[in-house]
């Protein structure tokens, strides 16, 4: 019978991703709940409804993506070979299924408003979303209760531990479907982002990608690990494709990257006048309640009366301003960054204050973390391929191309300053530029 | 060094060296995983890969420090380039702890990198989950990773120096 059936997944929300998300009766007991209805004004995408006015989605619609995603994987590789999913699971998948599916949904419930921008300046030293979403998981009463009420008997901490922490081995195979290289998170947000900024950069064939990925008990050892079929390897290439552009063009977007700044700068101002706060989302004297009432719309509440009593990054907040981006070099080459290090001190020299008059940015990051070699313990999938026998490669040895993308990792380097001072900065910018062109002629 | 993150990252690396360690990938991630559970505060969440624990935010904190010059990846370990002064509030934290993992290996080598880590998550993910701690559960656990990679009297080894040195962190209740 179908796993699907077997869990009883009988209720369907329409979604624009894939058509229809089905749910358990229990996991929409989840979905009704306040603490996760919460995820309906958590934007997924911060301000970048600022750039892409469309990119008004939020992590509720994610969540419930990266469940069906997730799900849809899943099935596709017990489609393929059921009995050794029986073995890895000891008979018993439809429990591990299921921790999967309550893992993928609640992923993200431990979001803090605005998505990633204001984390840093909000939770305590060391502390991440995930460390909520596991608080939230074991302890919120509501949740943990609906989890432990279950007929398959499964205890909250099996579900944060596919999110956060250690786990036990049988679940470690379910985790690289919640946070991996080629998890169920990207595999949505990437769909979920490219549809609603109106791009094409985000997009891959996801019906083949779902049919990329075998489960098979390693001859090298004791493991089950998800490996990829030979055939695949194109669709694989495309996806990590995809990812590059996307980080190029949405989350690297010039004016973006400035709205990311000023939103940082307004939260750790609104922060420091109002620790009380900061003091409800420790993880110590974690509020339930308090944290199930805030959200985005907390946020701009502030922001609108600090920007009625004259508060300065407010305004950008309301896209009433934004950064002014000064230099932005998409290559961090040795000449670039000094490029950069002299126009922040000439910035310096002409009485320009870091983080409150100009922001410098830099970034470089790798499109994925798939290695060859085997001693740097990366996240590295093994290829199974289909020639009479099976024999397994690195992917990495099996394609150019996620080779070459290894080297050319995605870079941006820039500065920006604020509007009232920018045609002072741009003389800053020229000096530099002059001596650029020096270095690159000697 | 901007953050303390970079500086205890950056200590852990000098102090390594001065233990004789050399910093390897799999060394620092090990080390950094040990540290981490005896309450160095760094913000890595560490999942079972290949060879053991491992963090990929980790190991994407090491490029930045590399991209910035104030690491270098030669010869397969890493090395300060900046001089740096770790903290007093976190040196004997670091260097006690480093010379207790040090103690506890057989030898320095990616073999007892990838055993006594792999046995130490075992250790930390059992406890996580109220499981009896003893060499029965682990080395159900350590097989269902590694098969038959490693001897019952390695793996028992493992657990029992692993155990006899940080009984702190197992013996609480959960």
């Amino acid at each position: 019978m179908d796993l699907l059936k077997r869990i009883e997944a009988k209720y369907r929300y329409r979604d624009p991703i894939y058509g229809y998300i089905w749910l358990t009766a229990n996991e929409k007991k989840i979905i009704d709940l306040p603490i996760f209805q919460r995820l309906r004004r958590i934007s997924q995408l911060a301000l970048t409804k600022h750039v892409y006015h469309s990119a008004e989605h939020t992590r509720f619609g994610h969540s419930l993506g990266v469940l069906q995603s997730a799900s849809n994987i899943f099935l596709a590789m017990y489609r393929k070979n059921s009995a050794i999913f029986e073995e890895a699971f000891d008979e018993n998948v439809k429990k591990y299924f299921k921790i999967l599916r309550y893992a993928a949904l609640l992923h993200d419930v431990g979001h803090m408003p605005f998505s990633h921008g204001i984390e840093k300046s909000l939770l305590e030293e060391n502390v991440k979303h995930e460390h909520i979403t596991q608080k939230i998981i074991e302890e919120d009463e509501t949740i943990s209760s609906l989890i432990r009420a279950d007929e398959e008997n499964i205890n909250p901490r099996e579900v944060s531990s596919l999110i956060i922490g250690e786990t036990i081995q049988q679940l470690n195979i379910l985790k690289k479907f919640i946070s991996g290289e080629l998890d169920a998170d990207r595999s949505d947000y990437l769909l979920r982002d490219s549809y609603f900024c109106g791009v094409e950069y985000g997009k891959y064939d996801y019906s083949r990608y779902i049919h990329a990925f075998d489960l098979k008990k390693m001859e090298s050892g004791g493991d089950y690990q998800i490996v990829i079929e030979e055939g695949s390897i194109p669709v694989i290439e495309a996806f990590l494709l995809a990812r590059y552009h996307y980080n190029a063009q949405v989350v690297y977007h010039r004016t973006r990257i400035g709205y990311d700044k000023s939103l940082e700068k307004y939260a750790i101002n609104l922060f420091e006048r109002n620790t009380e706060l900061k003091q409800k989302l420790t993880l110590h004297d974690f509020d339930f309640n308090f944290f199930t009432w805030f959200d985005d719309t907390t946020i701009l509440s502030y922001a609108k009366n600090d920007y009625q009593n004259g508060e300065y990054w407010s305004k950008y907040i309301f896209r009433l301003d934004h950064l002014r981006p000064l230099e932005i070099v998409r290559n961090l080459n040795k000449l670039n960054r000094i490029y950069l290090n002299n126009i922040r001190r000439n910035l310096e020299n002409c009485g320009f204050v870091a983080y409150e008059d100009f922001f410098d940015f830099r970034q470089s990051k790798n499109v994925h973390s798939l290695d060859e070699h085997e001693e740097t313990d990366r996240d590295t999938f093994s290829v199974v391929k289909k020639s009479g026998c099976e024999e397994y490669g690195n992917i990495i040895e099996n394609s150019t191309l996620l080779g070459k993308l290894k080297e050319s990792p995605l870079q941006v380097g820039a500065i920006y300053v604020i509007p009232e001072k920018f045609n002072n900065a741009k003389k800053c910018r020229a000096e530099a530029f002059k001596e650029k062109i020096r270095h690159e002629n000697a | 060094m901007a953050t303390k993150k970079d500086t205890l990252l950056c200590s852990t690396i000098k102090l390594m060296r001065e233990n004789g360690i050399p910093p390897s990938k799999i060394a620092i991630q090990k080390f950094i995983y040990f540290l981490l559970k005896k309450g160095l505060p760094l913000p890595y969440d560490f999942k079972m890969y290949i060879y053991g624990p491992y963090s990929s935010q980790l190991n994407f904190d090491l490029q930045v420090l590399e991209f910035s010059n104030t690491i270098e990846y030669q010869d397969q370990e890493y090395n300060i380039i900046e001089e740096i002064n770790v903290p007093k509030k976190y040196f004997n934290a670091i260097n006690d702890n480093i010379l207790i993992f040090k103690e506890i290996l057989p030898q320095i080598d990616f073999k007892s990198f990838e055993l006594y880590g792999t046995v130490f998550y075992i250790m930390n993910a059992l406890k996580r989950f109220s499981i009896e701690l003893t060499f029965e559960n682990i080395y159900k656990e350590f097989v269902g990773y590694k098969g038959q990679k490693y001897t019952q009297p390695e793996v028992q080894e493992a657990f029992q120096k692993i155990y006899g040195s940080n009984q702190d962190l197992f013996d609480s209740v959960q």
